[in-house]
């Protein structure tokens, strides 16, 4: 079973992860946009009225000059961090959709010792765990149910209808590989 | 959510990704375009306040002390102990006019600040000339489409370096 995943590689879903990346970028500079709109309004507003006196626009083009030079590159700083988390995050929420995907193909295939393995950072570890648990009950159930066959075929030995049956149960069971 | 966007197995087609970086091209191009001319607007601001106070200062030393000691090609900055001046701004004396018994004043004062310049008439108190980057007085449609032409380039460069950078096969073209 080759359930594992090279940890450096941050796109392991390149069409989900770049959909994310994607839209968040869009959104954030959107927003970074907003922002700075927003902040900046009311000085550029205070700057070309013509009620002020000319101190007050004086003052809100001091303040326009000191806010726009402190906001515009936080904002930069700000969506780079931004970026960077979203990679991060894609990456934290592919991993465990990939294996998810991986071990109940395998298990499909008849590999009952297939489980979901996530690291230690990744998302959705309770339903990870919670699906395991569903695939060793199975995995148990279907074991329970080859050792009792394996009985009745002991005790059924001179019984050539029986056997027949046995066989048949046989059959439905053994495209499953344990 | 099967079946929506996010989770569907689709690319972005060429197409869809033109209209998108074309829509936030044109937002961001209004936004730069107008944050530039109010930046300037603001250096003129600036200026101005810098100048009238520094002509009413010369008023005040010619008038009450005679103790002007300004000639042509000197230059006043925030350092200059004598002037109120804004950081940054920098006063170049162009002109000066000598009166009958009476120092040297200066008439004709370039005052800048980053890009933007004003000449500035100390006699009458008027600007005579102001050059640099005066774009808020009118939406120039040609910067409008510079600005957008190089946003729209920057966010196709950046898109298409992670694209390729990636290996990202997301796009049918």
């Amino acid at each position: 079973m080759n359930n594992r995943r090279q940890i450096k590689n941050f796109i392991i879903n390149k069409d989900f992860q770049f959909k994310i990346i994607f839209y968040n970028i869009i959104y954030l500079f959107l927003a970074s946009l907003l922002t700075a709109v927003i902040i900046l309004f009311p000085e550029i507003l205070k700057m070309n009225s013509h009620s002020l006196s000319e101190p007050e626009k004086y003052e809100a083009a001091i303040n326009f000059i000191q806010i726009s030079g402190r906001v515009i590159p936080a904002l930069f700083i700000l969506a780079i961090i931004a970026f960077i988390h979203i990679t991060v995050f894609t990456h934290r929420i592919c991993g465990p959709v990939i294996s998810f995907d991986k071990a109940i193909k395998q298990f499909r295939q008849g590999n009952l010792k297939a489980r979901i393995k996530l690291r230690k950072k990744d998302f959705l570890k309770e339903q990870s765990e919670s699906v395991n648990e569903i695939l060793n009950d199975f995995a148990d159930y279907i074991s329970g149910l080859e050792k009792s066959i394996e009985n009745l075929e002991e005790k059924a030995e001179k019984n050539p209808e029986l056997l027949k049956e046995i066989d048949k149960l046989k059959t439905r069971l053994r495209y499953i590989k344990i | 959510m099967p079946g929506s966007l996010l989770f569907s197995k689709k690319g972005f087609t060429l197409l869809e990704l033109l209209i998108v970086n074309c829509i936030i091209s044109i937002v961001t191009a209004v936004v730069i375009l107008v944050y530039f001319s109010q930046k300037d607007k603001a250096y003129e601001i600036i200026l101005l306040h810098d100048l009238n106070n520094f002509s009413n200062q010369l008023q005040v030393d010619y008038l009450e002390n005679n103790s002007i000691s300004l000639e042509k090609g000197d230059i006043i900055t925030q350092e200059s102990k004598d002037f109120t001046i804004s950081n940054n701004v920098k006063f170049e004396i162009i002109q000066t006019e000598k009166n009958d018994s009476l120092p040297k004043i200066p008439v004709l004062v370039k005052a800048s600040l980053k890009n933007q310049t004003i000449y500035f008439d100390l006699k009458n108190k008027k600007i005579k000339n102001i050059s640099g980057k005066k774009s808020y007085n009118n939406f120039k449609l040609v910067k409008f489409f510079k600005y957008f032409l190089y946003v729209l380039g920057g966010s196709f460069i950046f898109v298409y370096t992670i694209i390729y950078i990636l290996k990202i096969g997301s796009i049918k073209k």
